[in-house]
């Protein structure tokens, strides 16, 4: 006995020595629809405690625009057993962290705690799906801390506004033309029952995973899963929207935006598949290409060698149904916008033009390999990752295999999505230009 | 089988009733999971860079932290010169060129940043080698290319020009400006004129001054054993043998006062006023008073539990978020209390944060709150610890403060240790022995009235420096409306657009000589301008569609280019209306009185020629143009042409005088003679 006991010490003694290869975890389904994913590991005792509901601003109406949003913050407000104001304390005053996000797509909560209070995270996500509590005094006090958070974070802000037009220029008519923060006549407009509705039909189990991630003993933690979230009755199936990319007349859009800035700006996006697509995987690997680091040739040149923009950044921002490759510059001191976009725009038809040579395509893989490492490193992160490939993929995984897609990708690859995608009857053209270029023009 | 199915169905059943939950009941922990604190290990080497190495083989990468403990700096007039020499040290060294460095860094999907006091590397521990190598090469030998240096000066320019419009930017000045003063190094902030006196050998002075061994730390954190970490270390920086010459004067602190007090800069496009409520204090990293001080900051307006927090949103949702901050520092540290509300609820969003600093400062916290913010704090030292880097802290803090070997093992046993009289009494010492400095960014107009109850008010600009207070036009007075009033109270934007012809004749006499002029348009390109002085001679200008002509006593005269684009803008008829096309810009600034008329002014900005333009409030027209200038002894020269007493002219208001300074006593005063609204006129005149 002594000798096998001794063995395995030394055995995992070697394991532990060894970087982390693949993030193991168990996932299964409840009767009421609910999935669950189970990560174990217990460098430090802690526990992320984490809930994905498959349901964001594409599952809005026009006119009711906002909606999944708002829920975030509804969702902080209390439920049937929580008071007011009490679910932010009940968390922080057991030493944890809480926060959510929420994209066109899906609405995510998390909290983080020290793992002795795994069941204290489990009630408390239970409460939020169960019976949450929908009522006058939280829609009104929230819907002015929503107005403040669009105040703060694009109202104030010089340029913020350009995802809002963006959307609205490159999916018009479709469920992504609209931002998740939404609209706020709509939410002013917005009646207590159609909150109570929106609740009654997205935040049912069958329509969400539970990611746990940290410091537990799995046995013991679906144990708890069975308890609280066991007998959530599942609600009807949640149909998600049809989406079709909408044509652009063939010359795409180009409009001007004139805004509280110093620097003129510019922000051109390119339709692109949605994040499930295969031609995804390299439409992100030319956005590598064009602007990540200091190498890359958007950065090189405008910034380093001709000094026309005084930041330029390509990045794609892929959501279930459909994507925008955004590049974006600001123009420096004295620097004419037209000379900013032609500039990008030479580089965008280089991709399509020239195939990329092997040491910047081995740079790409290299810069991945390196950020799936980073963007797996904390137990929030890895629950939101298995929670996220769950819900998009149905595969959760692809925490593991995900990388193996980008390393299918080859150059060629590369030159024929440039050419799909980065077309003129693809892209929206946004211009920004200081207020002070508006008046006077009568 | 029978007694088997009972027992089976007895054990179910009360399987199910045990199972029955009561989700009233909020659930109890299981027990505590130790915190495991690893340790670091250290060396030393001759030069005296001290060695701090985490290893953490979870995942495969490393980090290298260097960090130079430096006495604040004193950029006087050159503010950002050691920014910048930071930034600097990544555009080249003396074997690699930046483009190189960064294909190496790209290639290797790592990151390598420098700042003026520190520097980072990190990326995969297969490439540990190559991390400290280049680490070490920026910051042993960067070269300073000057191709580097004008553009990162260039970029600095645009960087200002940015922040101008940036309301985050803008208040971390004016606070810096405002707590501390331009001759503190911790106000001073670059600044267009700062920013010209930074030469390219100030930046390499400040490099000779500043980086050296000596006092200085690289923390290495990941994939990686002490053993490697001391050979690689010593291959790449025993060699550095510098020594900093940097003056070692301490700043002394900057004056407090007793009474608050109010600074404010306008920013009239803000829909939300940033507001930070702060004064400094006397309160070092190492103070006895440290832990007690972090769990008042934690009740006050730590997180979402903080009474900041729940009051201004989720009581009054004033704002998305109020906060507080007491930071500890060597020489001065600071209290503050920050939120960004809409406009009109400044005052009392003021009031708010007063109220919460004064309550805290006179009550003792509850029970509940202690515990639930040590618990908060708790759970936060336990989270952090899921970071390598917060190891690396740990240790690095420990050398540089001189904090007792077990300090972070003891942290949590102090922090329980924290009392509600302790609150108490840091909250006393700390919060409420001086007056607060209230710096607000923000729309003036909407709350400067209100504001002046917490203090004086002083203004500034976006750089912090002192300035007047902005003059406030009534809601919806703006350049737009001023020009818009100005075409109506002239006829009509229509009526001014519609007409085919226009000629008009005016004279003026001065010392016994006539002069005439007489304008002839035919709308939208022919002008016809003639200025006759008699004897003295006379000059004609013509625009026939795309050509122009200038005409001295009836011989055409080529003209200059420069000149001739000047007199091209002086060919339409009401300038205003051709702004737009010839890129002049303007700007509602003020307001003033002209002969007892209110008058509001427009700054009009012709490409880079400014003057300003004065309009009737009442009748929108206007009453006077001005120019002004710096003379050789260094006078500012005011000239205006005034426009006086408007009359009807076929549905058309035109000045009847128009008076003009010419350099002598008196003003040239052109009466109106006569005017023809769509009348016949002379087209010969435009092809002469």
């Amino acid at each position: 006995m002594k000798n096998i006991l001794l063995a395995g010490s030394l055995l995992l003694g070697l394991s532990s020595m060894q970087a982390q290869k693949s993030i193991q975890f168990e996932e299964y389904t409840l009767d009421n629809g609910l999935h669950v994913i189970l990560h174990e590991d217990h460098t430090t005792p802690i526990v992320a405690v984490t809930v994905l509901y498959h349901v964001g601003s594409k599952n809005e109406v026009v006119g009711r625009t906002g909606f999944a949003h708002f829920f975030e913050h509804l969702l902080f407000e209390g439920s049937e057993n929580i008071k007011r104001g009490e679910y932010m304390e009940i968390v922080q005053a057991n030493g944890g962290a809480l926060n959510a996000n929420t994209s066109q797509d899906r609405t995510f909560y998390y909290e983080v705690l020290p793992s002795n209070k795994l069941e204290l995270g489990l009630w408390l996500e239970s409460e939020r799906m169960l019976h949450a509590k929908i009522d006058n005094d939280g829609v009104e006090t929230q819907r002015e801390v929503v107005k403040e958070e669009k105040r703060l974070r694009i109202d104030n802000q010089p340029y913020a506004s350009f995802s809002e037009n963006m959307f609205k220029r490159a999916f018009s008519n479709t469920v992504y033309e609209w931002v998740p923060i939404g609209s706020m006549e709509d939410l002013n407009a917005a009646k207590l029952e159609e909150f109570i509705t929106f609740y009654k039909q997205f935040y049912v189990p069958n329509n969400a995973t539970l990611s746990i991630a940290g410091d537990i003993d799995p046995a013991a933690a679906k144990e708890l899963v069975a308890k609280y979230f066991g007998d959530i009755p599942r609600g009807a199936e949640v149909v998600q929207p049809a989406f079709a990319t909408p044509a652009l007349p063939a010359e795409g859009i180009e409009d001007v935006v004139y805004d509280n800035i110093q620097l003129p700006g510019i922000f051109m996006g390119f339709r692109t598949p949605g994040q499930t697509s295969e031609d995804a995987y390299a439409v992100a690997m030319l956005a590598q290409v064009l602007s990540q680091g200091e190498s890359s040739r958007l950065y090189k040149k405008m910034v380093d060698q001709e000094q026309s923009a005084v930041a330029v950044f390509a990045f794609p921002f892929q959501l279930e149904s459909s994507g925008i490759l955004i590049t974006l510059a600001i123009a420096n001191q004295g620097v004419e916008l037209d000379q900013v976009e032609a500039t990008i725009l030479a580089e965008v038809e280089r991709l399509k033009t020239e195939p990329i040579g092997e040491r910047e395509f081995q740079k790409l893989q290299n810069q991945l390999e390196s950020s799936f490492i980073s963007s797996n490193s904390s137990m929030a992160g890895i629950a939101e990752s298995l929670a996220d490939y769950h819900t998009y993929y149905g595969d959760a995984n692809l925490i593991n295999t995900e990388i193996n897609r980008y390393r299918k990708i080859t150059a060629a690859d590369l030159q024929r999505v440039a050419q799909k995608y980065l077309t003129k009857d693809n892209l929206v053209k946004l211009k920004y230009l200081p207020k002070s270029q508006e008046s006077g023009s009568l | 089988m029978k007694k088997i199915l009972f027992a089976l169905a007895f054990i179910g059943l009360s399987l199910s009733t045990f199972g029955q939950l009561d989700r009233s009941i909020r659930p109890k922990p299981a027990p505590e999971r130790q915190l495991k604190i690893g340790t670091a290990e250290t060396f030393e080497l001759k030069n005296g860079l001290k060695v701090i190495v985490v290893s953490d083989r979870k995942l495969p990468r490393v980090t290298y932290s260097l960090i130079m403990d430096r006495k604040p700096i004193n950029e006087g007039e050159k503010a950002g010169v050691a920014d910048m020499m930071g930034q600097m040290l990544t555009e080249g060294t003396t074997t690699r060129t930046k483009e190189q460095l960064d294909e190496e860094i790209d290639f290797m999907g790592a990151n390598l940043n420098t700042g003026t006091t520190s520097a980072f590397s990190s990326g995969l521990s297969k490439y540990k080698e190559e991390l400290i190598a280049l680490l070490a090469d920026v910051v042993l030998h960067p070269s300073f290319p000057s191709e580097s240096f004008d553009k990162l000066k260039k970029q600095s320019e645009s960087g200002l020009e940015s922040s101008k419009e940036n309301p985050d930017a803008i208040s971390s000045n004016l606070v810096s400006a405002v707590l501390f003063g331009k001759d503190h190094p911790y106000g001073q902030v670059m600044t267009q004129a700062s920013l010209e006196q930074i030469e390219l050998q100030d930046v390499k002075n400040m490099y000779a001054q500043l980086v050296s061994p000596e006092n200085t730390y690289i923390a290495i954190v990941g994939d990686i054993s002490k053993k490697e970490a001391k050979k690689l270390v010593k291959k790449y920086f025993n060699d550095w043998t510098s020594t900093t010459t940097l003056s070692t004067e301490i700043p002394s602190a900057p004056a407090t006062t007793s009474t608050n007090t109010v600074h404010i800069v306008n920013r009239p496009a803000s829909v939300q006023s940033v507001i930070e409520v702060t004064h400094t204090i006397n309160l070092q990293p190492e103070s006895a008073d440290h832990m007690a001080v972090r769990v008042l900051n934690q009740i006050l307006g730590g997180g979402m539990s903080g009474r900041l927090f729940k009051n201004l949103r989720e009581d009054k949702a004033y704002t998305y978020g109020a906060y507080s901050n007491i930071n500890t520092d060597r020489y001065v540290g600071t209290v503050s209390t920050t939120a960004e509300v809409r406009n009109d609820v400044t005052d009392s969003s003021i009031t708010e944060l007063l109220m919460e600093i004064n309550k805290i400062s006179t009550e003792m916290v509850s029970d509940d709150e202690l515990a639930a913010a040590k618990e908060s704090l708790k759970g936060s030292f336990g989270r952090s610890l899921e970071r390598p880097s917060t190891l690396s802290s740990f240790a690095l803090n420990t050398y540089r403060y001189n904090l007792p070997e077990d300090y972070y093992q003891n942290y949590l046993i102090k922090l329980a240790a924290v009392t509600k009289e302790d609150v108490l009494r840091v909250a006393k010492k700390y919060l409420s022995t001086d007056g607060y400095r209230i710096t607000i960014v923000g729309k003036s107009a909407d709350f400067s009235k209100k504001v002046a109850a917490f203090g004086p008010i002083t203004y500034y600009d976006f750089e912090g420096n002192v300035t007047d207070a902005p003059i406030e036009l009534p809601a919806g007075v703006n350049a737009e409306s001023i020009l818009a009033n100005y075409f109506k109270g002239l006829g009509g934007l229509e009526k001014l657009q519609s007409i085919k012809t226009l000629e008009v004749s005016r004279e003026a006499s001065i010392q016994g000589i006539s002069l005439k002029s007489r304008d002839v348009f035919s709308f939208p390109n022919k002008v016809y301008k003639l200025q006759d002085m008699g004897p003295m001679g006379k000059i004609e200008t013509i625009q026939n569609e795309a050509n122009f002509k200038f005409m001295q006593n009836g011989m055409e005269t080529p003209l200059p280019e420069d000149q001739l684009a000047a007199i091209k803008k002086e060919m339409g008829w009401i300038q205003e209306l051709n702004y737009a096309k010839n890129g002049v810009v303007c700007k509602a600034v003020g307001m003033d009185e002209i002969g007892g008329k209110t008058v509001y002014m427009l700054e009009v900005n012709d490409n880079g020629e400014i003057s300003i333009d004065f309009f009737d409030a009442e009748s929108g027209l206007k009453l006077r143009s001005q120019e002004s200038s710096t003379s050789e002894g260094g006078e500012t020269i005011v000239q205006n042409i005034d426009y006086k007493n408007y009359v009807d002219k076929g549905g058309i208001m035109m000045p009847e005088i128009i008076s003009v300074p010419v350099g002598l006593p008196m003003n040239l005063e052109f009466k109106l003679v006569d005017a023809k609204v769509d009348g016949k006129i002379d087209a010969t005149l435009f092809t002469k």
